[in-house]
């Protein structure tokens, strides 16, 4: 039972994010994808960038170049320390066109509380 | 045990009496990506639709279809709704919260359609109502109790007075979460306030959850002790079920153990997908009663989920 569950899961994720990966030529991650910002709504974080492309590209902080790549997954290290969030692009070399994009997001914790109970467990 | 019951609820308040509500979140980084988290004064409503099943362990009660899962919480100072929970946090700090909640029994949902734990089901049509057992109906053997054997094995008649009606009991509840970063442990006791079985319960749940970019993976492994009165009351025949003694039975307390798995994957902010996966293991004080015909329950729900 659980293994079907599990594997109609999978066929659901497959359904819906094939058509969209089959489009991309690479993938541009954050690692971690937030940051707690501190009393002073300062986020201090290095940040791990993941990115691979099936073509030359590379990594850039706005218009900062981090790092290329050409058909393997590569990391790069970012250090930041702001109070905006910041945008990381992978850019074709050849077209300059952007692949893929992500996000730093910048989270103010204290506005938040845990929740008491988990998200769609059934007890 | 009622004064065991006071004594674990004397410990807790201990454990929270030396805590203070502190400014600080009590949500870290690791939660809020896994979506534990909330914005107080804010109604979070998410809908799942699709369709799964629960199991129904009542002989005389079909399985349960759902098609809607609704996830509704909202979190104000200290207060707190939380899917079928009101509660009040006495303490709730980044390691650990003390809460004192309101909840129904589960074990009356089998009974009522509208019960908080199974919202908008059917009923399922597994069983044809013409082979279900009625007032004054001759019955299969499948319908005997299992201490039945003695019984003449032709047909077996229920007295016109057979009723398994059983009513939602309301419990008061005071439980003690730790948390340690994607790891969290809850020790729980509850105690019927309505009246309707006069029993307690004590439950001991382990949590884990994962998340990886879009996919969220949430587990838990619980030990739910309930206590003669409750047991006997939702699964013991007596007299007011029928005057039958052949099928009266007495229940003793027991231990279910639950386990329960749930992937959640983001599509994009308004969508994401759901399968949920639940096993509940009954304790033989439970599937020994000549009402139920399981010795264990699923349920499961596969489908999307809308967030407002």
């Amino acid at each position: 039972m659980i293994k079907n569950i599990i594997t109609v899961f999978a066929v659901l994720i497959a359904t819906c994010t094939l058509p969209v990966l089959a489009n991309n030529s690479g993938y541009i991650e954050l690692r971690p994808k937030a940051c707690a910002v501190d009393s002073n709504k300062q986020c201090v974080v290095e940040i791990e960038v993941v990115f691979f492309a099936d073509i030359h590209a590379c990594a850039y902080q706005t218009k900062h170049k981090l790092a290329c790549t050409e058909n393997k997954e590569s990391t790069t290290i970012y250090a930041y320390e702001g109070d905006t969030a910041i945008r990381f692009d992978l850019i074709d070399s050849k077209s300059q066109k952007s692949i893929d994009y992500t996000e730093l997001t910048l989270v103010e914790l204290a506005k938040y509380k845990r929740r008491q109970r988990n998200p769609w467990s059934l007890f | 045990m009622s004064s065991r019951l006071l004594l674990i609820a004397a410990l807790l308040l201990n454990l929270a009496s030396p805590l203070s509500l502190a400014n600080e979140s009590d949500c870290d980084l690791e939660q809020y990506l896994a979506e534990n988290c909330i914005e107080p004064g804010e109604f979070n409503i998410s809908v799942a639709l699709g369709y799964g099943v629960k199991e129904n362990p009542y002989r005389y009660e079909d399985d349960i279809d759902l098609y809607v899962l609704p996830d509704i919480s909202f979190y104000y100072g200290n207060w707190f709704f939380d899917k079928d929970t009101f509660g009040y946090s006495v303490s709730n700090t980044a390691s650990q919260s003390v809460n004192v909640t309101l909840s129904l029994s589960d074990d009356s949902a089998y009974f009522h359609d509208y019960h908080l734990a199974n919202i908008t089901p059917a009923r399922s049509e597994s069983v044809p109502d013409e082979n279900k057992p009625s007032f004054g109906t001759a019955l299969d053997d499948e319908y005997l109790p299992e201490h039945s054997e003695e019984l003449p094995q032709t047909t077996y008649r229920l007295t016109d007075s057979f009723d398994i009606e059983r009513k939602i009991a309301g419990h008061i509840g005071l439980e003690w979460n730790r948390y340690y970063q994607t790891w969290s442990y809850q020790l729980a006791v509850s105690q019927d306030i309505t009246g309707v079985h006069q029993g307690h319960g004590l439950t001991l749940k382990l949590n884990k959850f994962w998340h990886w970019d879009e996919l969220k993976v949430n587990t838990n492994l619980a030990l739910k002790y309930k206590s003669e009165d409750w047991v006997n009351y939702y699964y013991g025949v007596d007299d007011n079920d029928t005057f039958d003694p052949n099928w009266h039975y007495e229940a003793e307390a027991g231990v279910n153990i639950v386990a329960d798995l749930v992937l959640v994957y983001g599509l994009n902010d308004a969508l994401s997908l759901l399968s949920t996966f639940r096993y509940e293991k009954l304790d033989d004080e439970i599937s020994n009663s000549p009402l139920v015909d399981k010795n264990h329950l699923t349920q499961w729900f596969s489908g999307f989920i809308y967030h407002f």
